[in-house]
This record gives structure tokens, sequence and C-alpha cells, in this order.
């Protein structure tokens, strides 16, 4: 199913915005690496849904407005995002910083949303267990220890990328470093107001997650007031990626459920 | 022409071989690898040698700031600074520099020159500088915001 690439203006900030499908609306946040091409999980999801897929200010193509500075700026925006689309029942899907993000717009406000998915998400820690820095890793070492499965890395490797495209991976790189370098991928402050979220909200995780660790899974569904866990096996940070079937399945089965 | 005699006291018994097994001998170096013994040795070496170029005839002697790092044994330059003072008559001694992005309020640096100015009666130089990649690692404050902190501070 093809999508389409949208503009949609935001009080002063033009974002980009990947639309496809119809149906209720499901709002899919992307983490650091932004949204470099259309997954095959995506598709999943537009057969039943109106998914769209916004590449968050500051990343890709989307303008870059000065005033936002930190992640509670971001949640902020994007609930004004919703509002100026119109958007109600919404299920959210945030993806690591995306999951991040997703949970502090649904502790701000979740009028407009109808469940939560949350795969592999950034935002809290446990204690003493810390996330792999991948602000300190090479540039290869990035990639691999993305994932369980090497054969996704040596592909992504095996690829030169055009400048246009190292332009955007370096503006994301910017970004991402404004939103996540201190403290390193988590806000001392969301934990403690995780039980606003008082919507159906499932967590997935790989159990070969190299940057956000496993440990942190059982904390959210902990911390979430209706949460259920799914670990997936021989995966690693992009569950939707590294098994995209397995984990679209799950996804569609407990937004079935929740609708 | 001045000429300044300048040091970033290495920590020279660093084990080599040891060292390689790490990524960096920045940020991620082990603290178990420095031995404090020994550190305290150079300390008093690197010292001496500052004091020395004072009688080579030196206009000044550098110090300078690096933090986590077995390339300097310096993240505080004004206290090696502030010994200097005490060990010399007549040389500048130049702060070149204090990382200012990496401090939350440049009062207290501020307070610090000051003291050193008084301490030296007048033979500090303050020199103030941004601060490497590596200094953003080890202190965790943010590189993009803290340099802009920096220009507004020294502009």
């Amino acid at each position: 199913m093809p999508a389409q690439l949208t503009e949609f203006k935001v009080r002063d900030a033009t974002i980009k915005l990947h639309r496809a499908g119809r149906g209720p609306a499901v709002l899919f946040l992307h983490g650091a690496g932004g949204v470099p091409v259309w997954l095959p999980f995506f598709d999943a999801l537009a057969e039943r849904y109106e998914l769209l897929v916004p590449e968050h200010p500051g990343f890709g193509g989307s303008d870059d407005p000065p005033w936002i500075t930190s992640m509670s700026d971001l949640a902020m925006f994007y609930l004004d995002f919703v509002e100026t689309a119109g958007l109600e029942g919404v299920h959210l899907i945030g993806n690591s910083l995306g999951g991040w993000l997703a949970a502090e717009i649904l502790i701000r406000d979740r009028a407009r949303f109808r469940s939560l998915v949350q795969l592999a998400p950034a935002g809290i820690r446990v204690k003493g267990v810390p996330c792999g820095d991948n602000f300190i890793w090479g540039p290869e070492e990035a990639v691999r220890n993305l994932y369980h499965d090497q054969g996704f890395a040596d592909r992504i490797l095996a690829l030169t990328p055009s400048e246009a495209q190292l332009d955007i991976m370096l503006r994301n790189r910017f970004t991402v470093a404004k939103l996540g370098w201190q403290p390193r991928w988590f806000s001392p402050d969301l934990e403690k107001w995780l039980h606003r979220i008082k919507l159906p909200a499932l967590v997935v995780w790989g159990d070969d997650d190299k940057i956000m660790p496993p440990a942190n899974a059982a904390l959210w569904q902990q911390r979430l007031p209706d949460g259920r866990l799914v670990m997936v096996e021989r995966c690693g940070h992009l569950p939707h990626v590294e098994q995209a079937a397995a984990v679209a399945r799950h996804v569609l089965d407990f937004i079935e459920g929740v609708t | 022409m001045k000429l300044v005699s300048f040091h970033l006291m290495p920590y020279r018994p660093l084990d080599l071989e040891e060292a390689a097994k790490h990524r960096s001998a920045w940020v991620v170096l082990p603290n178990h690898l420095y031995d404090p013994v020994k550190g305290a040795e150079e300390y008093a070496r690197h010292i001496d040698a500052l004091v020395y170029a004072e009688q080579l005839g030196f206009d000044a002697i550098g110090v300078n700031e690096h933090h986590q790092t077995a390339y300097g044994l310096m993240p505080a330059p004004n206290l090696i600074a502030s010994a200097l003072i005490q060990r010399t008559k007549r040389v500048e001694i130049a702060i070149l520099g204090r990382a200012l992005p990496l401090v939350n309020n440049p009062i207290y640096i501020a307070e610090e020159f000051a003291m050193l100015d008084n301490l030296s009666k007048g033979r500090i130089i303050a020199g103030f500088v941004r601060g490497i990649g590596s200094e953003y690692h080890s202190s965790g404050s943010i590189r993009i915001s803290r340099i802009s902190a920096f220009t507004r501070r020294t502009t």
C-alpha cells in the first residue's frame, strides 16, 4: 500500500507526515533514526487503520522550531498536532525515543487517545541498569547494536547513503542529542506520572535489545495502570522491524481488542 | 615574543597494554588503572617541572583543563595554579583555560580567578575554553546548548 507524503502545519512549524490506509487513527512516533524508509510493519497497520507517521520537528524534512528544546516541548507540540488534525480515539504507538514521547504526551492529556503501544521505549530507567550509550558508539557499532540478527545490520551497512541522506542523519543526530543526551535517554520526572496513562497499553520488547535494557520492560508494565507485556525472542531494539510479522500481529490483536 | 612553558600533566605510569583494552584513554578508562601513590608522585614532578621553567627564564607557565583522562591529571587547573603561585615569584601563570560551558554558574569561576589574581599579586592570565567533545561525555552537559551559553558569557 503506497504511503502518501504530505506536509502538516502546526502553528509556526511545518512537518512531514506519511499517511496510509483508512479507518480509526493510529499515530506512530518514530525513534532516534527518524523515518528513513516505509516499513512492512506500517503496511500491515494501514490495511485496517489510518496510519499517520509524522517526522518529528528537527528530524528528516520537518521544521525545527527553536522553541522546542526538550521532550516536554515535543509532547506539547504533539498535543497541538492531534488537536489541529482533529484526531479522536487515537491509538498511539511509539518506538524508543518515540515511546518516551508517547508517554510524555499521555501523562499530560490523554483525552484524544484510546490506547498505547510501546516498542522498547526510552524515558524511564531501572536504577543501576544503564542503557546502551549510542552517543559514544562508532557508526558501524551503532547499527550493529540495533539488531539481534546481524543480517539486518549487514544489509544496512552495505548501503552507501546519499549526500541528502547524510544531511538528514546528521540533523537527526543533532536533535537526538538535544533531547536524549542528559540524563541519558530518560526523564527523572516521567516514572512518577505514568499512573496518569489510564489507557489499555501494550509493551513490546526484544529479548536482545542492546540499547534499552529488557529489564526496563517489567518496570513499564508495573507503572502503567493497564499494561501488558510481550517479550519478543531473538530481537533487538526495533521489534517492529526485526520481527515485523509477529509484532504486527501482536499490535493488531491488541488494538482490535480495545476498539 | 613571550615564551610559555605549558603542561598537560599526563599520567605516565599508565599500563598501556591494559589501557589498550578500552575504547579510549578518555572518559571510559577505569579508575583502577590509576595508582594514587604513583599519581601523587606525578603531580609533584609535574609541578616541579613548571616551577623550574621560571628558573629557566620562561615568561609564563601554562596549565589547562581536561576531564577523566590519562592524558591530563588536571580537571581543576585553578588548583594547580594556586600551588604554582606559592612556589614562584616572578613568572606569569596562564590558565589555558577554564572550560566555562561545563559549569552552571560562572560567578564562582570569576571568584576563583579573582582569588588567584590577588594571591599571585597580578601574575594570572585568565583563559577560557569551550572544551572538546569528550568533556561533554564526562560532564553530562549538553554540548549544543552549553556552547551557546559559553558564547553568551564570554561576549
